[in-house]
């Protein structure tokens, strides 16, 4: 049973809240409770998002500060903002093709980049998972991931780019 | 069976699985998940439903109450500034009471998050002395829709479930069970006395009302003195009261703890906050030398309890009276509540960095409004409304926003207090989009046009409920559960509310939009005038179709044009144009992502750095 909190930061329009979803996704398939929340309403058009997914046998999808296992951030603006959230000892990656703060160089991915230049600038998100999927401390595997990308697509055309962004992501972590 | 589902859908599978076949509802954040998912869900498993989108939440909330009158199982969803509106039908139906079962969901949103308030509905169930369910987690949620749906049956009285914002949008790994097809038939007996009562029989009513709730105070199915789910079972010193995903947040926090700290309290759930258990809460406060009642937003389970010399909470001052509760705000209320040794997790909240607000999308026909507005009416006051179009206060094109329909009492209102004082009004614009004004708008409009007040009223038609996820308005003649309908146009609802002059214009043909607003407030000031309505159509963006209208143009910024005067990021606002990165002369650029080629900006920058880029 894997045990593990993870709070995803990025802007309105990003995929915060898919990203979050979608390891709510990889959680069923693998036979964990968890439990997440995630911003809606005024919050999106376009201001900071945040999702929190707390996975293990958790009441509250609420992560207090010094408490998270796992930081992602999708831009790298939100950092700052959420870096306190991250426990002592745990891991932020995050999507940044510049330096980040005191981040080593290993945890930093410039997604966007590799996004735009695939002709798939909606999914950062999934290039980034991809990435970050391949990371020790992150909850699930990139195969469960993918399994969790295909339970998700709504049509074969998103299935299949939302497969080639994570795949790109995950050249990234070579 | 498990499924991944957010709180809103759970308690929407609920409802079904629990006999509930209407629902009505008006969107609004955190609730407005909860119909879409009702009906997705209902169809999905072929039984018939009656799911509607109401024009506003009274009305959503007499439709349900009408159907629990025929002894059917209905629910009126709403979000809790949404119950303000729906609180004439509320507080009334509680005397008539229901002969099948009406569930009336108002989603609360501490913070807030995206309201006028943080008022709790807990608070308005008991003015109106309606029982009410506050859940957890959004498995609880879904089992309480159906506790609620049953109570009310048994009772024979409407039912409260009351989620938070925190569950309604939290999504956890839910339990199914089956979806059944309903055989009820509907069935209206005729019982003047009752369903027309007049004030004396409101008065038998009223006692038979009190006498019911009374009796659930005794239940014993809510003697929350039996439920420690945290902590420590044997009594501890301290005795924590909480319900709703309070407990939830102070249940996680106590697990978290090192044993030695956890054991000093004993942690017990309240389901059903009113009527609170009037012996559980005698025998708590014999158990403990003291009691911390944590709840969301305001003290209602804490009013209820008697001694207020050993209760601690919102009264006192230990948890703070505003504000969404927070992690690190119930382990400083634990700590000044057990006052010995701090706990060892971080009591500190920190100032973080202002977060990036949030704007209209790019693209936002919106936009394109309201800096027509600006340039017609530049000294104008402008009153606001609810929606997307709020954040027209970023472009400093609106001044007011009271509550839903506000703009149109509220320019009749600014154009009375000047005409009234002797002078002559400044120009005065209400901008409501078309929903709102569905929702609340029309009766302001026919009351501010019998004052013969004179104003501009900018209706933004982008045919859509667009804040809350585009959901369908009676203009676009289409039902919640995607069926077409009757379309009710616009322009003839405004004629019949006494509006002489209506013009229709697209916010993309910016110059002839500035001209209409002129001329519409020249008409408003005209002795024989009235209030000029100017229509601003166009499809709101988040509608796929909408975007394939657009002209996707090219658009990028002049280097040696641009002066960074920073004009345009600040009357324009849209989120494509954006400061470029180390520039020492803060010039602006177009980011190509974020830009969707609407060609709005194109006249805006005073140097015309802003240019439709030629390929070389």
């Amino acid at each position: 049973m894997t045990n593990c909190k993870l709070l995803i930061a990025g802007l309105g329009g990003q995929g915060v809240v898919f990203l979050s979803r979608l390891i709510s996704q990889a959680a069923l398939l693998a036979g964990d409770n968890f439990i997440t929340y995630e911003s809606h309403g005024m919050a999106m058009r376009g201001g900071s998002v945040t999702s929190q997914v707390k996975i293990g046998n958790y009441r509250s999808p609420l992560v207090g500060l010094d408490s998270a296992d796992m930081l992602l951030v999708l831009a790298a603006g939100e950092y700052e903002r959420n870096r306190h959230f991250l426990r002592p000892g745990g891991t932020c990656l995050a999507n940044s093709d510049q330096p980040l703060a005191d981040l080593p160089q290993e945890n930093l991915v410039g997604a966007t980049a590799i996004a735009v230049n695939h002709n798939l600038p909606k999914a950062v998100n999934l290039v980034f998972s991809g990435w970050a999927a391949q990371h020790p401390a992150f909850p699930y595997s990139f195969e469960l991931m993918q399994e969790a990308v295909k339970m998700m697509a709504v049509s074969p055309t998103i299935e299949t780019a939302n497969l080639k962004a994570l795949e790109l992501g995950r050249q990234m972590a070579k | 069976m498990q499924q991944v589902m957010l709180g809103n859908e759970a308690m929407a599978r609920g409802l079904l699985e629990n006999g509930c076949t209407f629902t009505y509802a008006y969107p609004g954040t955190p609730s407005s998940e909860i119909l879409p998912a009702f009906i997705k869900q209902g169809r999905d498993h072929g039984i018939t439903i009656h799911g509607h989108w109401s024009v506003n939440e009274k009305i959503a909330l007499e439709s349900a109450f009408t159907a629990a009158m025929t002894g059917m199982r209905s629910a009126a969803v709403m979000k809790q500034v949404g119950l303000n509106v729906a609180a004439d039908a509320f507080l009334s139906s509680a005397y008539l009471g229901v002969t099948g079962s009406l569930v009336v969901i108002s989603a609360d949103d501490p913070g807030p998050n995206s309201s006028q308030t943080e008022q709790d509905s807990r608070m308005f169930a008991m003015l109106a002395k309606v029982a009410v369910f506050d859940p957890a987690t959004p498995q609880e949620a879904s089992i309480f829709a159906g506790r609620a749906l049953d109570l009310s049956e048994e009772l024979g009285l409407p039912v409260m479930l009351r989620p938070t914002a925190t569950l309604c949008h939290a999504r956890q790994n839910i339990n199914l069970a089956k979806i059944t097809k309903q055989l009820r038939q509907p069935e209206f007996i005729r019982q003047p006395q009752r369903w027309a009562a007049t004030p004396k029989h409101r008065f038998r009513l009223h006692q038979q009302l009190n006498q019911k709730l009374l009796e659930l105070a005794a239940d014993p199915r809510f003697d929350f003195a039996t439920q420690v789910e945290s902590g420590s079972s044997s009594p501890a010193p301290y005795g924590i009261i909480a319900s709703g995903c309070a407990w939830a947040l102070t249940a996680d926090l106590l697990n978290s703890l090192p044993d030695d700290e956890t054991s000093q309290f004993s942690l017990y759930k309240v389901d059903l906050p009113y009527p609170l258990h009037k012996n559980a809460g005698r025998e708590l406060l014999k158990r403990h030398e003291k009691l911390l009642v944590i709840e969301e937003s305001m003290p209602v389970i804490e009013y209820q309890m008697g001694d207020q010399k050993k209760i601690c909470g919102r009264l006192d001052g230990t948890i703070p009276d505003a504000g969404a509760l927070t992690p690190e705000i119930i382990v400083s209320a634990l700590n000044r509540f057990v006052k010995q040794k701090p706990l060892s997790a971080n009591p500190n909240s920190i100032e973080a960095p202002p977060g990036k607000r949030p704007s209209l999308c790019p693209g936002c026909p919106h936009r394109s409004s309201f800096y027509a507005l600006k340039k017609a009416l530049p000294k104008g006051i402008y009153a606001g409304d609810i929606g997307c179009y709020t954040l027209g206060i970023n472009l400093g094109a609106l001044d007011t926003c009271l509550c839903m329909g506000a703009s149109i009492s509220q320019a009749g209102s600014f154009y009375q207090t000047f005409v009234k004082d002797g002078e002559d009004s400044p120009p005065i614009a209400a901008i409501i989009g078309d929903s709102t004004f569905y929702h609340s708008g029309i009766p302001a409009l026919i009351n501010a046009r019998y004052e013969d007040s004179r104003f501009v009223l900018l209706l933004l038609d982008n045919s859509t409920t667009a804040m809350t996820g585009n959901q369908p308005t009676p203009a676009a003649g289409l039902q919640a559960d995607g069926s077409r309908g009757p379309a009710l146009e616009l322009e003839t609802l405004l004629k019949g509310c006494g509006i002489e002059k209506i013009t229709i214009v697209d916010p993309y043909q910016q110059s002839e939009l500035i001209d209409t607003i002129k001329e519409a407030w020249q008409y408003a000031q005209a002795p024989e005038g009235g209030i000029a309505v100017v229509i601003a159509r166009r499809g709101c963006l988040m509608i796929p179709a909408e975007r394939n209208l657009l002209p996707a143009l090219q658009v990028t910024i002049l280097d040696d044009d641009c002066t960074g005067c920073g004009y345009c990021l600040k009357a324009f606002e849209c989120p494509a144009l954006m400061l470029k990165t180390d520039d020492p002369e803060n010039r602006v650029t177009i980011d190509q992502i974020t830009c969707v080629g609407c060609g709005q900006c194109l006249d805006i920058c005073p140097h015309g750095a802003i240019k439709i880029r030629t390929l070389t």
